[in-house]
Order: C-alpha cells, then sequence, then structure tokens
C-alpha cells in the first residue's frame, strides 16, 4: 500500500523533470520556435490576397519592429559614425533606415510563390546570443539556407538581430553601403541621411513593381 | 588626379616616409597589385614552341596590370572614422574601379543580359541544369586539385566520386545524379587556396566583363586556367577557342541564375557599385571558409552595440587605420578633397543609382 503512494509522486516528478529539462536546457529549441513561427506569421499576414501597398508596408513594418532588434541593427549598421553623429542625426537616421528597410522587403513578399519556410537546428553562441538555420524550400528549386542570429528579449521573447545568406550578412551588407555613403559626402552623416532620403522616396514612387 | 600615382613605380622609396601611414599602405597595396597582377613571366611560355599554352584569361590579367599600372588611387580621407571605413572598404583604386565597373554595367545591360535572358527564354530549365551539371563536371579537375592543395580530404573524394558518377552514370556530367546519391557540388579556385594558405586579398580590383575581384583572386584565375587539363588538351589538337567558348556559356549560365537578383539589388542600393563590392567580399569569405564560419566569430552575431567589431575577415583588417602623429601630410602633397573617393567616373554611377 504505502509503496503504492510513493509511485505517484515519483512518477510525476520524473515526468515533470523529463518535460522540464529541454525547455530549460535548451534556449536554442525556443529560438528555432521562435523563427518558425514568427517566419509562418508573416508569409501568412503579407501574403494574403488584395493587400494595398500601404497595408503591406505597415504589416511588415510591425513585424519588423516586433522581430527584430531595430534600434542595435540600425545602430550596427552606421558602424563606426554612430559614435560621430549628433544626437539629432541619430534621432533622424532610426526612422530613415527603418523606412528604407520597409520599403525594399515590403514589396519582396509581392513575389511570394509558396516558398515553404523551417527552423532546421539551433545552436547557442558563447556571446548568449543564438544562431538558427532555416531553410526556404522552393516548391521546384534550390534549397536556400538562412542563418539568423537572435538575442533573448522580454518575456521569454527572442530578437532578431542579422540574417545571412551564403555568407552574406544583412547588417555588413547595409554597414558597407552606409559607410561607403558617408565617405562619399565627405565623411559627413547628413550625406548618408539625405541619400536615405531620396532613395527611399524613389522606391516609393517607383512603387511596387 | 591622385598625387600618389605619378609615378608610382619610382617615387615610392623617395616619398613614402612622408605620407602619413594610412597613405603609405594605401600606396604600398598600389604598388604590390601592380607586381601581382601583372604575371609578366608567363607571356615568355608563349615562344616555347612545342607545348602551346592555354592563355584565356592570361590576357585579361595582363591588361589589369596594365591598368593599374597607368590609373589613379583615391584620396584617403584625414578623419580618423572616415580613414578606417576608408581601409575597411580596402579600395584604393576605387576611380579606375568604378570607370570599369560602369563599363562592365554598359557591357552587361547591352550584351551579358541579353544573352542571359535569352538563354533562359529559349532553353528549358532541364537543358540548363544538365548544362550547369556539365560545367561543373568538366571543372572536376580543378576543383580537386584545390580541394587537394587546401588539404580537404573530405571534399577532395567528394569531388572525386562526383566526378566518376557524373562521368560515367550521369553521361558525361549531363546528369548530377552524384548529388542524389549524397555528394553535392562545391566549388574550389586557387583564389581560395591562396587564401587558405594565408594569402592576403590586396585591394578590390574590377576587371573589365569578368567584375569584381582582387589580385589574389586574378592569380587564382589564371593559375585555375593554367591547372586544368582541358585547356592544356583544347590548346594542343588546336582548338583552343573552345576554352573561350566554354568560359562564355559559363558566364552567361551564371549571370542568368541571378536576373532578378541583380535587377533588385541595382533597385535598391544606395550604390550599387558599393553594393557589389561589399557581396563580393562577403561572398569570398564564406567560399574561403567553406560555408563554416571560422572559429571565434560566432556565426552571424558579427557585431557589437557600436558596430566596432565588424566584419567577418578571413584576415587582419589593416592594422594602420589610425593616422600617424605627425599630422595630416604635412609635407607630401595633401589630399585635398578628404573624403571624395572619385573623381570622376565613380559619381557617374553611383549618382544614376541612388535616383
Amino acid at each position: 500500500m504505502s509503496s503504492r503512494r510513493l509511485l505517484l509522486p515519483i512518477v510525476v516528478l520524473v515526468l515533470g523533470l523529463a518535460s522540464l529539462r529541454p525547455a530549460a536546457a535548451d534556449p536554442a529549441d525556443d529560438a528555432a520556435k521562435f523563427i518558425d513561427d514568427f517566419g509562418h506569421r508573416a508569409i501568412a499576414a503579407l501574403t494574403a490576397p488584395n493587400l494595398s501597398d500601404g497595408e503591406l508596408n505597415t504589416r511588415f513594418k510591425s513585424l519588423f519592429e516586433e522581430g527584430f532588434d531595430v534600434a542595435v541593427i540600425a545602430r550596427s549598421a552606421l558602424g563606426v559614425f554612430w559614435k560621430r553623429a549628433t544626437e539629432d542625426e541619430r534621432a533622424q537616421y532610426i526612422p530613415l533606415f527603418e523606412d528604407y528597410i520597409v520599403e525594399i522587403y515590403a514589396s519582396q513578399f509581392r513575389q511570394y510563390s509558396g516558398e515553404d519556410f523551417k527552423a532546421k537546428s539551433a545552436h547557442a553562441e558563447p556571446d548568449g546570443s543564438v544562431t538558427v538555420i532555416s531553410e526556404v524550400v522552393q516548391p521546384d528549386g534550390p534549397v536556400t539556407p538562412l542563418q539568423w542570429t537572435l538575442v533573448p528579449a522580454d518575456g521569454g521573447k527572442y530578437k532578431i538581430r542579422d540574417i545571412k545568406i551564403e555568407g552574406v550578412s544583412m547588417i555588413n551588407t547595409y554597414r558597407d553601403q552606409f559607410s561607403n555613403e558617408i565617405l562619399q559626402h565627405d565623411g559627413k552623416v547628413a550625406g548618408l541621411l539625405e541619400s536615405l532620403r531620396r532613395k527611399t522616396a524613389s522606391l516609393k514612387a517607383s512603387g511596387n513593381g | 588626379m591622385c598625387n600618389e600615382t605619378a609615378g608610382i613605380k619610382g617615387s615610392f622609396t623617395e616619398t613614402g616616409e612622408k605620407y602619413y601611414r594610412g597613405h603609405v599602405a594605401t600606396l604600398s597595396r598600389c604598388q604590390r597589385s601592380t607586381v601581382m597582377a601583372g604575371p609578366s613571366p608567363k607571356p615568355k611560355a608563349e615562344e616555347t614552341p612545342m607545348i602551346r599554352l592555354p592563355l584565356p584569361l592570361l590576357r585579361m590579367a595582363l591588361l589589369a596590370g596594365l591598368m593599374l599600372a597607368f590609373q589613379g588611387c583615391a584620396t584617403p580621407p584625414t578623419d580618423p572614422d572616415a580613414l578606417a571605413a576608408f581601409n575597411e572598404a580596402n579600395d584604393p583604386l576605387e576611380p579606375m574601379n568604378r570607370e570599369i565597373f560602369a563599363f562592365n554595367e554598359g557591357a552587361d545591360k547591352y550584351v551579358i543580359k541579353p544573352l542571359a535572358q535569352g538563354y533562359v527564354n529559349v532553353v528549358p530549365a532541364g537543358a540548363r541544369r544538365s548544362v550547369r551539371s556539365f560545367l561543373n563536371n568538366l571543372n572536376s579537375p580543378v576543383v580537386l586539385a584545390n580541394d587537394i592543395m587546401q588539404g580537404e580530404v573530405q571534399r577532395a573524394g567528394t569531388t572525386l566520386g562526383r566526378a566518376v558518377f557524373n562521368t560515367t552514370l550521369g553521361i558525361g556530367g549531363l546528369f548530377d545524379v552524384a548529388t542524389e546519391v549524397g555528394l553535392p557540388y562545391h566549388d574550389e579556385d586557387f583564389g581560395q587556396t591562396l587564401a587558405v594558405w594565408g594569402v592576403g586579398e590586396g585591394p578590390y580590383l574590377v576587371i573589365p566583363i569578368l567584375g569584381p575581384s582582387n589580385p589574389r583572386d586574378i592569380v587564382g584565375l589564371v593559375a585555375d586556367g593554367f591547372m586544368d587539363p582541358l585547356n592544356w588538351y583544347l590548346e594542343n589538337i588546336h582548338l583552343g577557342y573552345l576554352t573561350y567558348v566554354r568560359a562564355a556559356i559559363d558566364g552567361i549560365d551564371k549571370r542568368a541564375s541571378v536576373l532578378d537578383a541583380l535587377d533588385e539589388i541595382k533597385r535598391t542600393s544606395l550604390d550599387f557599385y558599393a553594393t557589389i563590392r561589399s557581396l563580393y567580399r562577403q561572398r569570398r569569405i564564406d567560399e574561403i571558409n567553406n560555408g563554416v564560419a571560422p572559429a571565434g566569430t560566432p556565426g552571424g552575431s558579427n557585431m557589437s552595440e557600436d558596430g566596432k567589431d565588424g566584419k567577418p575577415t578571413e584576415q587582419a583588417s589593416p592594422p594602420d587605420a589610425a593616422p600617424a602623429s605627425d599630422g595630416p601630410a604635412a609635407s607630401a602633397p595633401a589630399p585635398d578633397a578628404p573624403a571624395k573617393a572619385s573623381p570622376s567616373g565613380g559619381e557617374s554611377v553611383s549618382e544614376k543609382n541612388s535616383i
């Protein structure tokens, strides 16, 4: 009798530990789940039929702000010039950067043609970030591996810090472009701001097409 | 235009000391690339009567070498932050590069891209896959040699296995059966091998028609041409022109594979030239590392709060980012327009792409 009564708590304990362990020990799994979930939600929201350009951009922007560490990405993309930018230039720069990104990527979802997306593997990095490898599988085409860098955020969530495709990092590409733009304008951050403003306006004017 | 190029050969030692360090680094990089890009002993081999050398890319490399000798360097900025960015871009020949880039854009617009589009429109996807498989298979000896020179035993085995499978079961390489049995294709070239051996890339260079490169990759390209037994064979049965045909088909197929992607990059870039330079470099580093982030670089998270520790360079970035103590070029002809890197040809490109 007494042995029976003991059995139940033990079973509960063992089962409890077993189910707790992976979640507690492996943030990589959580991050992979986050990417899977975020990716599918983004595809669903951004490929909905009859989206106007304005609505598409609004949706993209809110997803971008939700899933990406926008402030840090923007700062990294400015590289060495962040610290020399004035308060005013920084305040102008971040929304300009964001608008530029929205204009570039939102329209990409117009070309969506049934590609599927899934997280394949994930591992924690020594610096506390998590790398998730996912694949974009085209209906009958090549598989493109995407590498995501995430950092833990509040509420057990994650924020995306960078995306790499075949060795090309989003942040590095923008940093190189922005450095170049500043160098072309006598080392002035204001020159980059002007270029961003102009480019975003021209992308907006040319529509999604 | 650029003061340091007036007599690049002779004046280096006399005036070098007067420049601050960033200047010297640029100058010596110009100098080095001139030496590296023009492999002068090789043309002599042409005179050897017995065996004809395959010369497909040699002339191109010589041309690039000559242009380097005559064209100008960009003027490095004096401001330390701008100078750091300038050195990171590693493009001291930017004015010349931008001119060649503009030429290449024209060639692409009127010749290469239409050919690539025609190729996609006319040749069905299945046949194009066979062309790619066939060209990849032809390239096996070069990939294998480079696998071996890099000490990549397993990858060498993969390349060998692929060549055997695809040449036989794949009917001369027309079908890539090896990938289906778990031997996927990978590329290798002598530029990558040199990088693995520790040779630095040198300054960024744009080559007519062939596009983005650097001295290391130019040497690699020429070496690969010489390494390829098929080139030797064709040359010696007087069908050397087939080497060019093969290169042309290869180029058109590769261009065709990035038709939409390149349009999109051009459409969205602030400066198409600078974006291509960045993409080329990042892709090469990835290829050199065989797609694996080098130890010590956590995958993808190569950034910090202030973006200082930037790029996943496979080599140390230029250490001389800080100007020397003797101030901005006191006695040497001072860089008059600090950060303006492109006096003429460059701007037209960047203007065009930022409208």
